[in-house]
């Protein structure tokens, strides 16, 4: 800002620079050395903030004095957010009018053509006869006083401040004028007005020119006057451009800290939407085991007191409270599991087995299940050829193959599990085991696939949705992977869950035999 | 005259459903018990049943629906959610007052829905 407010010095004397905000106080200002600062000071009662807020667009104000008796113009030029169309702001500028408007035309010497610029209230702002006539107002005492009423003058001034321009001869007592009309107009609007006021004596006394040198006086008065009005605008341009240099800066600093501030309140609204989120599933999750707990308490319960009423059936209620027991127990080993992966204090107890072996055994002691259970469900199983040597937690390991067994079976009803081990290796040559278990069932929500591995996710009407997560964070516990998909080739249905975990290097199959 | 209470249970937990059902018989109701919304429905007795004892989660559609979808063919009968879930549900109200929370002892069952229909 302090560069602009030198450069623009160079071209014209400039007095103040400010910004101000969008309720019109002051909040940047460099002054010259002697100006009068109005840091923090409201400018809304000033026309021309006024009408640049009404506009949005730049305007050159009437001439002001301030306490120090020195009249100025203002520029101000709005600063509006590109994007949104939004006021943001003014810069802004302050020209002493006597300095400036000197610039454009000899207005001391009374011998030759002066300048006088009125603003459209019709104060002078630069004027060439007398300087205790500057910052008066053409129409009051003093000026009036000035130009002894004269009549032509004042008619020539009002057609002046309606934009009009002419020309007048006249003499209020100090020899005969003769008087230009220039009107500027500065966006199309008339801004400010300009008298060229010429001596006719200066013109008589070169009377040997006679009519001819008279029309060459008058026009080049009227070229003088017309280059005079082009400079004037011209540099009001550039003091335009200056300015909206600065606005252009500024819009654009102002747009970058907008985004800042989006994208900061963008991450703490996303940050909230989890904690919302998170809260949410928290309740949810509560009321689901609740729900989960209390309903194989309300079975125990019941049938225990059925048992005195029908000792009859004492076989059928036993049976059920024992099937409603380790459902309860089933559950409390969920919760304790994820409390524990939550808190950090899952451990393995890791020792050497044949993951054939193991697997070979749960499909087994499903396989019996399956005969007594409702559900009409044919299980496959297709081991590795050799077996398959893996230092893992064999208790853990086997709830995630229950885990992914209980899934297919409870989404499967009726249809068959395919269940198979393979031999793989990485792309560093590492080993590793892959069970694969595929169902023919109702397959996966595509809603929640993506989110299937983390808790309570869960489209059953029995279970909390842990199962999936505990089996994730055991397998990755173990350096391993567990992914699902739906099966969709081939017009097949069902879901498809996999895992992988790493075999020991060296010494796999030494001390087990081949897989029968 | 004493008159038979007659009660329609829906809980899709077999357990549940045999237990409450039982226990009910055992105290002098006459309890037909459905483990299915759907097929509560289409074996709906219309005018017979003096209470509708029904779960709220369940598969197919939950308590409320099929609150709704007995009320519309039954007018008269009367309502009672029985549920695990802590929540008081204020859809409870718009088909009665009447919510049983498990887990209840046999007794204290008996003692609600007796309060119930009287």
């Amino acid at each position: 800002m302090r560069e602009k407010f030198s450069e623009v010095n160079n071209v014209t004397k400039v007095d103040t620079i400010f910004i101000a905000d969008k309720d019109d106080i002051v909040s940047n200002e460099i002054v010259s050395e002697g100006t009068r600062s109005f840091i923090n000071i409201d400018l809304s009662f000033r026309e021309y903030i006024q009408e640049t807020k009404n506009t949005l667009r730049s305007t050159f104000s009437d001439g002001f004095k301030g306490i120090d008796t020195i009249e100025r113009i203002a520029l101000a030029v709005p600063i509006v957010n590109s994007s949104s169309g939004e006021f943001i702001g003014i810069v802004g500028v302050k020209i002493p009018t006597e300095s400036f408007f000197s610039l454009y035309g000899n207005i001391r010497d009374i011998n030759s053509q002066f300048l006088v610029v009125y603003d459209k209230k019709g104060t002078l702002l630069a004027v060439g006869a007398d300087k205790s006539l500057l910052a008066k107002n053409f129409f009051g005492e003093f000026v009036q006083n000035f130009t002894n009423h004269n009549p032509i003058l004042m008619n020539l001034t009002k057609n002046l401040l309606q934009g009009i321009s002419g020309y007048g001869i006249y003499d209020y007592g100090k020899g005969e004028r003769i008087t230009t009309n220039v009107p500027v107009f500065i966006q199309g609007k008339p801004s400010y007005f300009i008298q060229i006021v010429t001596p006719t004596a200066t013109i008589y006394s070169e009377i040997s020119n006679v009519l001819f040198g008279e029309k060459l006086k008058m026009f080049s008065l009227i070229v003088g006057s017309i280059s005079a009005i082009t400079i004037l605008i011209m540099f009001l341009i550039k003091w335009n451009s200056i300015l909206n240099n600065e606005v252009k800066k500024r819009t654009k600093e102002l747009r970058e800290s907008n985004k800042k501030l989006l994208l900061s309140n963008q991450e703490i609204a996303l940050a909230n939407e989890e904690l919302k989120v998170h809260d949410k599933m928290q309740k949810e999750f509560i009321n689901i085991a609740s729900h989960e707990i209390k309903t194989p308490v309300q079975a125990i319960l019941s049938f225990s007191q059925l048992l005195q009423i029908y000792p009859e059936r004492q076989k059928e209620f036993t049976q059920a409270i024992n099937r409603n027991s380790i459902r309860l127990q089933r559950l409390s080993n969920d919760i304790l599991d994820v409390a524990k992966i939550e808190s950090g204090a899952l451990t393995l107890n890791k020792e050497l087995f044949d993951l054939n072996e193991v697997v070979s055994n749960i499909i087994g002691d499903y396989k019996s299940l399956i005969v007594n259970d409702k559900h009409k469900i044919k299980l496959h199983f297709k081991p590795f050829k050799q077996s398959l040597l893996i230092e893992a937690d064999k208790e853990r390991i086997s709830e995630v193959i229950s885990n992914l067994l209980n899934n297919a079976i409870k989404f499967t009803r009726e249809g068959e599990i395919f269940v198979s081990i393979e031999k793989k290796e990485d792309d560093n040559n590492d080993s590793y085991a892959l069970v694969t278990i595929r169902d023919t069932g109702e397959g996966v929500d595509p809603e929640i696939l993506p989110k299937i591995f983390s808790k309570f996710i869960t489209k059953s009407f029995e279970g909390l949705g842990l199962g999936l997560y505990i089996s994730k964070n055991i397998i990755e516990a173990h350096g391993g992977k567990i992914w699902g998909e739906n099966n969709s080739k081939d017009g097949n249905c069902g879901a498809i869950f996999y895992f992988k975990l790493p075999l020991r290097k060296s010494d796999i199959n030494n001390k087990f035999n081949r897989y029968k | 005259m004493d008159e038979i209470n007659k009660i329609l249970l829906v809980d899709d937990e077999y357990d549940i459903a045999l237990a409450f059902s039982l226990g009910l018989q055992s105290n002098g109701f006459s309890v037909d018990m459905f483990t299915s919304p759907i097929e509560a429905l289409s074996n709906l007795k219309v005018n017979y049943y003096n209470l509708a004892l029904l779960d709220i989660k369940m598969p197919e559609m939950d308590g409320f629906e099929l609150a709704q979808k007995i009320k519309d063919k039954d007018e008269k009968i009367k309502i009672c959610f029985i549920t695990a879930f802590d929540l008081s549900y204020q859809r409870v109200k718009e088909y009665s007052g009447c919510i049983i929370k498990k887990p209840i002892s046999i007794d204290d069952l008996i003692k609600k829905i007796k309060m119930e229909i009287e």
